[in-house]
Formats: structure tokens, sequence, C-alpha cells
């Protein structure tokens, strides 16, 4: 099945319209992406500081991320409901786009990373470099999906 | 030297045009900036959060406040420099942009806000760890803060709709 | 709860305070895929900016009227890969321009390819522009 006809139906569905309607609502919904990764990389920064022996030392790195949970996963629902509308306004720009490929290609791996290896690496009983390397992954992992999204406008 | 003729001497110097016309400096900055509003933001939201008594309940207010602010100083250090060399590359159209110069009071008054509530709020959290209930001085520093980073990250974003 | 409701209440006032006249990046928002517009022109001006340049031309209306017309192009990036410097499209260049008008009418379109002097013809959207026919690209 191609995936053409889904673009061009995505294109002028009613979140399209409303995506490209008023001119203020693509930047509007654009501020609240940067709000919502903004939570999400933050949050997730703290605990890979922390791995890494900076910020909250006074806390373990299982504490702050218990702690942080519910932030890191409001910033990801976030996230990806702005995200999908960004898209819907432009579908084919952004199918089409390596940028945005890269980028999202980036996001899966994150994502499953975060929720598989990260939580694991947070436990006590890793050893430190394990827990640091886990660290300096998560965050490069979210750096190249920030970079890749940055650079969709310029490729 | 009126500020008109400065934004035309910034727009002129090498820099700027390298910035404005070349290839990868202009993403590459802009990514950085990105990077720093997502780690100053983050931060400020920990912060503020715990202020609010939205989150890490468990945890001291000076342990959030006092291990945090490195980090959220660096980040801003980061968001600034990084929003600097972006405006020196189009001097002109950030003179004429009201978002601009929306956002340069709003940056004014991140500056105010760190005056006002050093004293009460984040030079005092240890006497904070010790309050019954949060005064409502540090929940009001807390929502201003807030605030002020979603209206710069706003304003920002806004510049480039700028007509 | 008041905090709350007061920074969703002052987070709209933030939104509402500024909504200017804006323009938009995304072809479908700005541009018009029913008004194609084609045009033979000399270069005016050629702003080699991020995040998208821009090419004017005039032309000569067939009542013998100089209009001037605006082209957004992509990216420093992209143009410059493909070749594309200020030289190449120096003000006096005799151009021809393929794109896209805005929706508001105004002399303003989304380019799509320019001939040169010498024939070549460059294709001057960023990747994916959104306008038709990109997909076959």
């Amino acid at each position: 099945m191609s995936v053409l006809p889904f673009l061009n139906w995505l294109g002028s569905s009613a979140l399209a319209n409303a995506m490209n309607g008023p001119e203020w609502a693509f930047p509007v919904v654009e501020c609240f992406h940067f709000f919502g990764f903004a939570l999400l990389i933050g949050t997730i920064a703290i605990v890979d500081l922390r791995l890494l022996g900076g910020g909250m030392r006074r806390q373990s790195p299982a504490e702050l991320t218990q702690d942080l949970k519910p932030w890191t996963l409001s910033g990801l629902a976030l996230m990806l409901t702005t995200g999908p509308a960004m898209f819907a306004a432009d579908p084919k720009v952004y199918y089409f786009n390596p940028s945005f490929r890269f980028k999202i290609a980036c996001l899966l791996v994150a994502i499953l990373y975060h929720f598989t290896v990260l939580r694991r690496a947070v436990k006590p009983d890793v050893p430190p470099v394990v827990g640091k390397l886990a660290a300096v992954i998560s965050l490069a992992l979210w750096i190249a999906v920030v970079g890749g999204g940055r650079m969709i406008a310029f490729v | 030297m009126s500020l008109l003729s400065t934004c035309e001497w910034i727009q002129n110097t090498d820099l700027s045009t390298a910035i404005r016309e070349g290839a990868l400096y202009y993403p590459i900055i802009g990514g950085v900036h990105l990077l720093a509003i997502a780690l100053f933001g983050g931060m400020l939201l920990a912060v503020d959060i715990r202020l609010l008594g939205w989150g890490m309940q468990r945890r001291a207010v000076s342990d959030v406040v006092g291990q945090l602010r490195a980090w959220k100083r660096f980040g801003f250090v980061v968001v600034v420099a990084s929003g600097a060399l972006l405006g020196w590359a189009e001097p002109l159209k950030l003179y004429h942009s009201k978002s601009f110069w929306i956002k340069m009071a709003l940056l004014l008054m991140v500056g105010v806000h760190a005056l006002v509530f050093r004293k009460t709020v984040y030079g005092n959290s240890t006497r904070l760890d010790e309050a019954p209930l949060m005064p409502s001085v540090a929940k009001l520093a807390a929502v201003l803060s807030l605030i002020l980073w979603a209206g710069l990250v706003l304003s920002g974003r806004l510049i480039a709709f700028d007509a | 709860m008041q905090t709350r409701s007061a920074i969703v209440l002052s987070a709209a006032a933030l939104i509402l305070a500024g909504v200017p006249a804006w323009a938009h990046h995304a072809f479908a928002a700005e541009f018009d895929a029913k008004k194609p517009v084609h045009f033979r022109g000399t270069v005016t001006k050629v702003e080699l900016i991020n995040p998208h340049a821009w090419i004017h031309i005039d032309v000569k209306n067939p009542d013998g009227a100089v209009v001037n017309w605006m082209f957004e192009a992509g990216s420093p990036n992209v143009l410059l890969r493909r070749g594309f410097t200020k030289a190449s499209v120096a003000p006096g260049t005799e151009v021809i321009v393929d794109g896209y008008q805005s929706k508001d009418g105004s002399n303003r379109a989304n380019g799509k390819d320019i001939t040169l002097p010498d024939g070549r013809k460059l294709f001057l959207g960023s990747t994916g522009t959104g306008a038709p026919d990109e997909e076959k690209k």
C-alpha cells in the first residue's frame, strides 16, 4: 500500500485545515511542542546528569526517575500530540524531508531506549560506569532528536 | 550613533553575514539554542514544580533549588549566548519586530524576577524547608517564572512569523 | 487550583496579546497550488538568507507596466549545495521563474524552478515544499 493517499488525505483533513487556517495556529502549536520537549528532555537530563555524577547528587537516580516520571510522561504526551498536528499541516513536506526521517528514527530509538535500557540503568545495583554510559547515550539520542528537528527547515 | 545605525553596522559585520547567509551556522546555533531552552526550562520546571507542590514533595526545597542552580545558570548562559548570535545575524529584522521587543522586555523581567525573589525564595530555601506550608511568595515566584519562561519561548518563536 | 487557573489565564492572555500578521512557512498555509505563475524577468535583488532565501524580479506586464515579484526559495544550505550562489543570479540577470502565488493575492510566490541565462534550470524549493508534484522529484 502506498503511503501517498494517506498523506494526501491527512493534508486535506480538518486537522490540517485548522493548523493552516489562522496564522497563529502553527507557531502556537510549535511552542507547545517546545514546552513538551523541555519537560521531557529537561527531566530526562536531570536523571542523566545524576547518573554522570552532577546535579541532584543527594538523591539516587532511581528516586529522581520516580519523582520526575509524571512530568517526563506529560512532556512525552505533549510532544506526541503537537508533533503529529504539525505533521498534518504539511504531511508530504515532512514525509519526504531527510532530516524529518532522521529525527523520527532517533525519536523511536530514544523512546524505546528510555523505557528499556535507561529504566534499568538507574537501579542501585548497576555499576556506575554502566550508568554513565547509559546516560551519555540517552543525552546523545535526545540531542539528535532536537538537532534533526531543527534541521527539517534547512535541508 | 542611533540604535538603527548600530543595527546596520552589526548586519554588515562578517560574523552577521556568515550566520545569515551561510549554510550551516544558523541551523546549528538554532539547535543549540533549542537544546539550551530545554535544559534551562527543565531545571526551572523542576524547581517551580517543587515550589508549587506539584511534585517532588519528598525532596527538600533546598535540595532541589540548591543542586539544580548551577545547571539552571549554565542553561541560561548558553541560551542567551546562542540567542545573541542568532540575533547578531539579523539585527535589522529584529529592530522592526514587535515580538523581539516583547521578548527583550520579558528578558528584562527575568532579571527583575531574580532580584525580587532572591532574598525570600531562591536564596532562602533552607528556611522554606522548615515552613509548614509553602509561603505564597514562593508560589508566586514559581508561577511568574513559568509564565516568563513560556512567554520567552512564545515571543521568540513569533519573531520568525512577524511580517 | 487558583495558581493553576492563573497560569492558564496568563498563558492565554500572552497568546492573544501578540497576534500580528504572520507569514507561515508551510506551503499549504501561504501559497495557492491553483495559482501557478510563470514569469520572465530581471533579477533586482537576491536575499540569500536563513531560513528562506528570497529572489526579487521585475516583470513586465503585457500592458507595459513593470511589477516587482518576490519568490521564496529554500534555505541557503539547500541552494548552495545545488550550486546556486549570489553570483549566479546577480541583479540584472534575465531569468525565468516558475512558482505558485500566495493565497492573499500579493506579488509573492513560492519559487519552484529558476531558469538561468545559460539554460541551467535549478530547483528552488526546500526538499519537499509541499508544492504540487513535489513527490515526483
